[in-house]
C-alpha cells in the first residue's frame, strides 16, 4: 500500500499509543503544538488494546473500570473527549461473604434493604460511611491510626467482621497493608462516585477500555496530530548538548523534534528504570452464564479475597454482551492479580475453582456455574511506574504503559499531566475545546488554529510562535539538524516486537 | 408523533482517500459553503444537521476523518455505532477509485452494525478530466450493495441528494436506527441528570 511520506518537523514525537501517551498527545495538539504519534503495532492502545478473538491470541487484552467521579471521567468531560465514546455502568459490585456471593449495598436504600446485615449493623454502617464521606473534616476520628493500617482502624471503629469486610474489600477495595488515610480516601472516592450515573460507583467503556486511547488520539488528530501505525523510531538523534533533536523512523525517514516521549518498551533499556515491582497474573475467559445470574444483564465487579494469601486479592470483572465485547448471551470474565510467580493458572486457581465450573465433569453444586468456553492465561510485568536514568539524552521522557493490578484507570491522568507540564509548564492541560462544529483546521502554513494558545517551551530560548508555524524557524531547525550526530539506540531494535 | 419532534439521531461517516473532497462535501451539505482553495484538511471533527426525510425529522451527526486516513490510521472507534457511511472517490482520479476495496474492507472489519447503509459518491464531476466513468461507479456500487450518486461539492450537484437518499434508506431499514440499551455519555446531560439520586450520604 502506498503511504504518503510523513512531514519532517514536529514539536513532539510520541511512541506508543497507550492511554497515558495518547492523553499527553492530545494535550499537546490541543494547544497547537505539532505532534507526531507512532505505534509499532497495527492497532491502537498497546497493553490497553481490545481485540477480537483471532487477534487476542497474539496479544493481551486489558480492561479496567473508572470511578464515576474519578480523574479520568473528569478529564473526559472537561476535554470533551467523552463525546468519542460511550459507557455502561458497572451495575453491581459483588463480594464473597461467608462463601456466598453477595451484592454490595450501593446506596442508603440498599443498605437498609440488605438482608445480609443486621439492623444494628445497618446503623453502624451508615454512621461510618457518613464519616468517611467527610473524613478530612474529622481528623480526631482517625488521628490515632494515622500511621496504622486501614484494617486496624476499621476494627477500632467497632465495626462487626461483616462490616469490616464490606468496607475494606468491597467499597475501598484495598489490601491489608493499606494505610488508614489511603483507605479512607478510597472509601470516599467510592461514595462520591455513587449516584452520579445512577446507583453505581463505576463506569466501563462500551467496547472495552482500549476505546479511551482511541478517543484521545482522535482529539489529538482533530487538532492536527499526525498518527501513523506500524511505524516506530529506530534511532534517536542528539544535538551537541546531548539533547534529543529528532528520530529516524523504521522507514528510514529523518524527523526533527524538540521532545521525544516514549513508552518504556520503545526506549533503549539503559534509558529506563522500572520503579514498580513484580508481575501481574491475568486470565480471560469467555463463559456461557453469569457467576451470579440475575434478571438484568449485569456488568459485575468483584474483589475476590483468596484464602491462601489475603494480601493479594483478585479483581474479577464480568462483562455481558451488552457492553459490546462479546457475542450475545455470553460473558467475558477478566481476572487480575498481583503476583510474583510465572504461573498465572496456578495463581488464579482458587478464584476459578470457586466461581466457575470445572472443566472435567462438574460435581452437583457446580451445575449452575458458568462453563468456560475459551480461556487464556498470561503474566505481565508491572511497568506502571518508570523513570528515566542518567544515561538518557535530554528532552526524552518516558510514559508508562500501564499494566498495574489496580481496578481503575485514574492513575493515568496525573502522569499525563506531569509529562505535559514538564514541557509546557504554563499551559492549561486539555482545556475544553470550542464547539465541535467550529473546529476546522487547515494545513500548516495556512495559519488558522482555532484555539489561541501556542506552546511556550520551558527553555524559553525559542520564540513562542516558532512552535506553531513551520515557516519562520525552519532555517534554524536545519542548522540544528546539521549538528546532529546519529546516536544508535542499541536497544530499540531488539525491543521491537516481531 | 408530532412533526417537530426528532425521530432519531444518526451517526454518518465520510470515508475515502485523502484529497477526494470529503470535507468539502460535508461543509457543502451542512453549511452550504465551498472553498476552492481549501488545503488538505487536518481535522474537521463532526457536524450536526437536522434533515427531514419523508416527514421524519432526523438529526445527523456527520463525522469527518480528522485527517487520520492520510496514514491509514483511522481508529476502530471511529466506525462504531454508525448507521450510514458515505464512501467518496474522485472521478478524476482512478487511483482513488482503486482504493475503494480497501475502504470497504476496513468498514467490514470495524463497523458494528451489520446492515449499515452505504452510499458511494463520485465527487468532482465538475472537472473535465474524468478517469472514472459513471458506469464504472455504478457497477462497483451494485456489486457491493451500495447506493450511488455522482456529485460535485463545488457546484453543489448531487450533494443534498446523497445525504437524503442515505438517510431515507436508513430509516427504511428496521432495527438499524431505533435507540436501544442504556449507555452513558458523560458530560452530555444524560448521566449528570442522575445527580441527587439516592446515595449513601444523603440522610
Amino acid at each position: 500500500m502506498s503511504y504518503e511520506e510523513l512531514p519532517n518537523e514536529f514539536d513532539i514525537v510520541l511512541l506508543g499509543t497507550g492511554l497515558v501517551t495518547t492523553i499527553t498527545a492530545a494535550a499537546f495538539s490541543r494547544i497547537g503544538l505539532k505532534v507526531l504519534h507512532l505505534d509499532r503495532n497495527d492497532f491502537y492502545g498497546g497493553p490497553f488494546a481490545n481485540f477480537n478473538l483471532e487477534a487476542i491470541e497474539t496479544w493481551k487484552k486489558r480492561n479496567q473500570v473508572m470511578y464515576c467521579c474519578g480523574d479520568i471521567i473528569e478529564l473526559l468531560i472537561k476535554s470533551d473527549v467523552a463525546r468519542y465514546c460511550e459507557f455502561r455502568t458497572v451495575s453491581r459490585v459483588l463480594t464473597l461473604l461467608k462463601d456466598k456471593l453477595e451484592p454490595v449495598p450501593c446506596s442508603r436504600a440498599d443498605v437498609f434493604a440488605s438482608k445480609i446485615v443486621s439492623l444494628i449493623e445497618k446503623r453502624l454502617m451508615m454512621k461510618f460511611l457518613q464519616f468517611a464521606a467527610d473524613f478530612e473534616n474529622h481528623p480526631e476520628e482517625y488521628e490515632d491510626h494515622k500511621n496504622g493500617t486501614f484494617k486496624d482502624f476499621l476494627k477500632s471503629k467497632k465495626l462487626t467482621p461483616n462490616l469490616q469486610h464490606f468496607v475494606q474489600h468491597a467499597i475501598a477495595m484495598v489490601d491489608d497493608s493499606c494505610s488508614t488515610e489511603d483507605g479512607l480516601t478510597k472509601t470516599k472516592k467510592f461514595l462520591t462516585s455513587l449516584g452520579r450515573y445512577g446507583n453505581t460507583a463505576f463506569l466501563f467503556p462500551l467496547y472495552g477500555s482500549g476505546e479511551l486511547s482511541q478517543a484521545f488520539s482522535r482529539m489529538s488528530a482533530v487538532f492536527g496530530g499526525v498518527y501513523c501505525l506500524m511505524e516506530t523510531a529506530t534511532h534517536i538523534l542528539a544535538d551537541n548538548e546531548a539533547n534529543c533533536c529528532g528520530i529516524i523512523t523504521s522507514k528510514g525517514q529523518k524527523i526533527s523534534c524538540k521532545y521525544l516521549i516514549a513508552e518504556s518498551s520503545y526506549l533503549p533499556s539503559n534509558y529506563v528504570q522500572r520503579l514498580s515491582q513484580g508481575k501481574i497474573s491475568r486470565a480471560i475467559f469467555i463463559t456461557d452464564t453469569s457467576i451470579e445470574p440475575s434478571s438484568d444483564e449485569d456488568l459485575t465487579l468483584l474483589n475476590f479475597i483468596c484464602k491462601e494469601d489475603q494480601s493479594r486479592p483478585v479483581t474479577v470483572l464480568e462483562i455481558p454482551s451488552s457492553a459490546c465485547v462479546c457475542p450475545r448471551n455470553l460473558y467475558v470474565v477478566y481476572l487480575t492479580r498481583k503476583s510474583d510467580s510465572d504461573d498465572p493458572k496456578e495463581d488464579l486457581r482458587e478464584v476459578q475453582d470457586r466461581l466457575l465450573a470445572s472443566i472435567d465433569g462438574a460435581s452437583s453444586d457446580e451445575e449452575s456455574r458458568p462453563h468456560i468456553l475459551w480461556s487464556m492465561y498470561f503474566t505481565m510485568e508491572d511497568w506502571s511506574e518508570v523513570s528515566m536514568t542518567e544515561e538518557a539524552l535530554g528532552r526524552v521522557m518516558v510514559s508508562s504503559e500501564g499494566g498495574d493490578a489496580g481496578i481503575d484507570l485514574d492513575k493515568c491522568v496525573p502522569e499525563a499531566k506531569q509529562l505535559f507540564h514538564s514541557v509546557c509548564p504554563d499551559e492549561e492541560f486539555l482545556p475544553t475545546p470550542p464547539n465541535p462544529e467550529d473546529i476546522i483546521h487547515v494545513d500548516d502554513t495556512e495559519s488558522a488554529v482555532v484555539s489561541g494558545a501556542a506552546g511556550d517551551f520551558e527553555q524559553g530560548n525559542e520564540d513562542p510562535e516558532d512552535s506553531q508555524q513551520t515557516g519562520p524557524d525552519s532555517s534554524e531547525v536545519v542548522n540544528e539538524e546539521s549538528k546532529c550526530e546519529e546516536k544508535d539506540s542499541e536497544a530499540s531494535n531488539d525491543k521491537v516486537e516481531q | 408523533m408530532e412533526e417537530h419532534e426528532i425521530l432519531t439521531t444518526l451517526k454518518i461517516l465520510i470515508i475515502g482517500e485523502s484529497g477526494v473532497g470529503k470535507s468539502s462535501l460535508l461543509l457543502r451539505f451542512t453549511d452550504d459553503t465551498f472553498d476552492p482553495e481549501q488545503a488538505a484538511t487536518i481535522g474537521v471533527d463532526f457536524k450536526v444537521k437536522t434533515l427531514t426525510v419523508d416527514g421524519n425529522k432526523t438529526k445527523l451527526a456527520i463525522w469527518d476523518t480528522a485527517g487520520q486516513e492520510r496514514f491509514r490510521t483511522l481508529t476502530p472507534s471511529y466506525y462504531r455505532g454508525a448507521q450510514g457511511v458515505i464512501l467518496v472517490y474522485d472521478v478524476s482520479s482512478k487511483q482513488s477509485f482503486n482504493k475503494l476495496d480497501a475502504w470497504l474492507n476496513e468498514l467490514e472489519t470495524f463497523a458494528t452494525k451489520q446492515d449499515m447503509v452505504k452510499m458511494l459518491v463520485g465527487n468532482k464531476i465538475d472537472r473535465n478530466n474524468h478517469e472514472v466513468s459513471k458506469e464504472e461507479g455504478l457497477k462497483f456500487a451494485r456489486k457491493h450493495h451500495m447506493l450511488f450518486i455522482e456529485a460535485s461539492a463545488k457546484t453543489n450537484d448531487g450533494v443534498q441528494c446523497a445525504f437524503e437518499e442515505l438517510v431515507e434508506k436508513i430509516i427504511q431499514t428496521p432495527g438499524l436506527w431505533e435507540t436501544s440499551g442504556k449507555t452513558i455519555r458523560p458530560g452530555q446531560g444524560g448521566g449528570d441528570a442522575y445527580q441527587g439520586q439516592s446515595c449513601y450520604c444523603v440522610i
